[in-house]
């Protein structure tokens, strides 16, 4: 019954005990509280090493020390001992031994014994532990006292040893869950925006995973986004800082455990790498073409380090490397080398925990590099856009450096395959659109600036014109009526002034028309005509009077005679043409200053009216003078046009003659039609109107007859 | 007097002669282009007008199968609708017409003529009281010429 409580109460403290634990070396505490229940010097706690295999004929590897603790502080460094030692067979039969006296003891391990004796130890039992992984290894209790095990004592041993693997899984799952929030928390600040705040959270992750497996070394590599997709870079280690940790970088096709993983996106645990000879395959029946070259002289660094003699001495050199990775591709690897406290193995649980963490950080990488690659993105599309910008202050439509900058930008972000490179091309694509329209919009802005400063310097020559046109003939006007006045002594003097003042006047109707036209249809208003019926004799009349004010408007030396064919007008008596006289006579009008301007001296401007072959009425205009050439000849009713020769010949005018005759004829539903010169160099402009044979004409004729 | 008139308005330029023949009693010459006004440069020069009334707006030559060409800088010197500044300059430039009175009338605005100076300027307005009076006004300050066999006094007296 006292043995009873005993147990329990040894099997309460180890509990206490391992509840209180936050490290995985707390098994050391365990093992302490076990060691004290059973009023023991110490504890070893001895796990199969990696190549074992107890159901093996005879079974085949070796135990090591994975935790130790004794009173005395005294650490212990053993390599692997025999499986045929009293503890080794404890491990593989599962049978405890119980061993009161030591010194004559022939299946002691050998490499035991030394430190046995060393230590004073006068007895000790080794019970089997089962890990959690189900690998079986063995507790062995040392005494320095003679004061053999009892059959209760190993009894509570047992228990204790059945219930630590249980316990210290607690511990361990309770250590992971901290790791695993703690990069959570670490990863779960807000992303950084540039290299050097990365490395921050990736340096405390690293830290911490090296603490929780109390690491010699843990370091993270990771591919770096600017870089080539095959390279990876430290972002992190705890590797001491004094010797600086090499290589930084790994490529794919290098040859070493890491750039192993990093290439066969596997991970690796190594029981024991000191075990390993350096250039030489490590396990190729679980990691094929697996070569160790130790190039940071790890075995010499763990020796020293640990203070081990020979390298036979040196406690399992432990190694784990963890792919990061992201779907099905390697973002870069975390490895942790060798616990310098106990456990001082790396465990299958070990690992997954490492992958765990792998996965938080490759989660986080896979963020961070997507957001630096978005950041730079929106950067280059600022700078695309800062281009434009300049280009659209200095009035530069031409966008063909913009493309080429938006080339570079695809050709830097269009590297992978993946759902960015989509969504980029796509907003790239949109930019050029925006870049293309911008231009196209700047050039139309600049062409549309450039005819709006030309229309104005038109307009404004045409006000300059019309102005110069109209105070012409006022001027003389005044000058005529005061000389007239004045000077006319006969009736025929004061006639000749009279005709000269209608000449000025009629000169001063057409600019004053024009410009009422001219107002109307800059703004955009159509003419308005009021038709009515042409009568033969009025219109008649009315043409040799504009035909003989504007003879008289041109120089005497020049001899230009303006002629009416009065034959034509006959027509009026059988057609009816409805018109607008006004407007008709403003374009004939034009068209007889420009006759009058362009004709050579001593010729004759002929007016003429009649019916075209398709029965429209024409009044024509042909005059000899300058010729208008073909290639003129679609331009003429152009605003502003004038030919090269007809520059020359031009003194005043607002070159707008001809364009406005055009629109009043359409108003009239007419046509403005310019023969271009005959053989003879005979110019024609004619007039066409709609004519009707008069209803009622023949029997008018006939009552008239 | 001799007034010399560059007007291609044949209308202005005809009742400015009878105006300036009558009012003034001056002898009247006409001159339509600008091109006519080169070609007779020479012939004005000798002449030796006591004023040179110029339009501003003029046409370059008549019509005719055959055309003077214009200067090569036409377009660039604002073509016939600055016609007259040409001719003043042209003027201006001849060694033999120093201290010709040239008169710029035209109905444009002071403001489009730049570095003609108000002397040089009249604007057309109704009638021709104006011209006349500036005409008066420049030969009034022609210095009369001596005539043969007279001699200049000092005019404080001796």
């Amino acid at each position: 019954m006292q043995d009873g409580v005993a147990g329990a109460k040894a099997l309460e403290c180890l509990v206490q005990t391992a509840m209180a634990q936050r490290e995985l070396s707390g098994i050391s505490q365990m093992l302490r509280s076990i060691a004290q229940s059973l009023d023991a010097y110490g504890c070893l706690l001895w796990h199969p090493s990696d190549d074992s295999d107890f159901e093996a004929s005879p079974p085949a590897g070796s135990l090591f020390v994975m935790a130790h603790w004794f009173d005395d502080g005294n650490a212990s460094a053993f390599e692997g001992i025999e499986l045929s030692s009293v503890v080794g067979q404890v491990a593989v039969t599962g049978r405890e031994r119980n061993m009161p006296g030591v010194t004559d003891a022939a299946d002691i391990s050998r490499k035991l014994y030394w430190w046995i004796e060393e230590r004073g130890i006068r007895c000790f039992c080794a019970v089997p532990v089962t890990f959690s992984d189900g690998l079986r290894g063995a507790l062995g209790v040392y005494r320095k006292r003679n004061q053999p095990f009892t059959e209760p004592e190993i009894a509570v041993a047992l228990q204790l040893a059945e219930a630590l693997p249980g316990l210290y899984r607690a511990v361990h799952d309770r250590v992971s869950f901290e790791l695993v929030s703690r990069i959570e928390e670490l990863t779960g600040v807000p992303v950084p925006s540039n290299d050097t705040n990365v490395r921050f959270p990736l340096q405390e992750i690293c830290e911490a995973i090296g603490k929780t497996f109390n690491a010699y070394e843990a370091s993270i590599f990771l591919t770096d986004s600017a870089a080539s997709p095959e390279e990876f870079r430290l972002q992190a280690t705890t590797w001491p800082p004094e010797t600086p940790l090499s290589p930084q970088r790994y490529r794919l096709s290098d040859e070493g455990i890491t750039p192993w993983v990093l290439r066969w996106a596997q991970a690796i645990r190594i029981f024991n790498l000191g075990a390993c000879e350096p250039g030489k395959p490590i396990d190729d029946s679980r990691y094929p073409d697996l070569v160790w070259r130790d190039p940071l002289d790890l075995v010499a660094t763990m020796m020293h380090t640990r203070g081990a003699k020979d390298r036979d001495k040196l406690q399992p050199l432990s190694y784990m490397i963890s792919p990061v990775m992201e779907g099905t591709k390697v973002l870069g690897a975390i490895r942790c080398c060798s616990m310098l406290t106990p456990p001082f193995i790396f465990a299958s649980r070990d690992l997954a925990l490492l992958r765990v963490a792998a996965a938080l950080v490759a989660k986080f990488w896979s963020t961070t590099t997507e957001i630096w690659r978005w950041q730079k993105f929106v950067h280059s599309i600022s700078k695309l856009n800062q281009q434009a910008e300049e280009r659209l202050a200095r009035v530069e439509p031409d966008i063909a450096a913009i493309e080429q900058a938006c080339d570079t930008v695809e050709a830097e972000f269009g590297g992978r395959q993946d759902s960015f490179r989509e969504v980029m091309q796509q907003l790239v694509r949109q930019q050029r659109q925006l870049y293309e329209r911008l231009g196209t919009n700047m050039a139309d802005r600049i062409s549309a600036q450039s005819k709006l400063e030309k229309n104005l310097k038109e307009q404004h020559q045409t006000y300059e014109d019309l102005f110069h046109q109209i105070k012409t003939p006022i001027n003389s006007a005044f000058e005529t009526i005061r000389s007239t006045l004045q000077g006319a002594a006969t009736r025929e003097a004061y006639r000749a002034g009279l005709e000269t003042l209608r000449s000025q006047m009629r000169r001063s109707s057409r600019i004053t028309k024009a410009v009422g036209i001219f107002a109307e249809l800059a703004e955009s208003r159509s003419i308005v005509a009021h038709r009515a019926k042409l009568q033969h004799p009025g219109f008649l009349r009315a043409v040799t009077e504009l035909s003989e004010d504007y003879e008289r408007m041109q120089e005497r030396y020049r001899e230009l005679r303006f002629v009416v064919e009065p034959r034509g007008f006959e027509v009026l008596k059988s057609h009816e043409v409805w018109v607008d006289e006004d407007l008709l006579f403003h374009a004939l009008a034009n068209i007889l200053d420009n006759a009058g301007k362009y004709s050579y001296s001593s010729t004759k401007v002929r007016i003429f009216v009649g019916l075209t072959g398709t029965a429209r009425f024409h009044i024509s205009v042909a005059n000899k003078g300058l010729r208008i050439l073909a290639k003129d000849h679609p331009l003429l009713t152009q605003r502003g046009f004038r030919s090269k020769e007809a520059e020359s010949a031009t003194g005043e005018g607002s070159g707008i003659g001809l364009w406005l005759v055009e629109k009043i004829m359409e108003a009239d539903n007419g046509e403005l039609l310019i023969i271009p010169s005959n053989q003879e160099g005979e110019t024609e402009v004619k007039l066409l109107l709609r004519a009707q044979k008069e209803p009622h004409a023949v029997p008018y004729a006939r009552i008239d007859h | 007097m001799l007034v010399l008139i560059i007007e291609d308005d044949p209308v202005q330029a005809d009742l400015m002669q009878q105006t300036i023949e009558r009012e003034l009693g001056a002898k009247v010459r006409r001159i339509a282009t600008e091109s006519e006004f080169y070609t007779r440069l020479e012939e004005i020069v000798a002449r030796r007008p006591d004023a040179i009334v110029i339009d501003v707006m003029l046409r370059w030559a008549d019509p005719a199968e055959s055309m003077p060409s214009k200067p090569v800088d036409y377009n660039a010197t604002g073509g016939y609708r600055r016609a007259g500044l040409r001719c003043r300059k042209r003027l201006a430039d001849h060694p033999g017409a120093l201290g010709f009175a040239t008169l710029l009338y035209t109905v444009l605005n002071r403001e489009a003529l730049m570095g003609i100076s108000d002397g040089e300027y009249l604007q057309k307005g109704d009638g021709f009281d104006q011209l006349l009076n500036r005409l008066r006004e420049i030969t009034a300050m022609q210095p009369k010429p001596v005539q043969k066999g007279t001699q200049a006094r000092d005019p404080r007296g001796s």
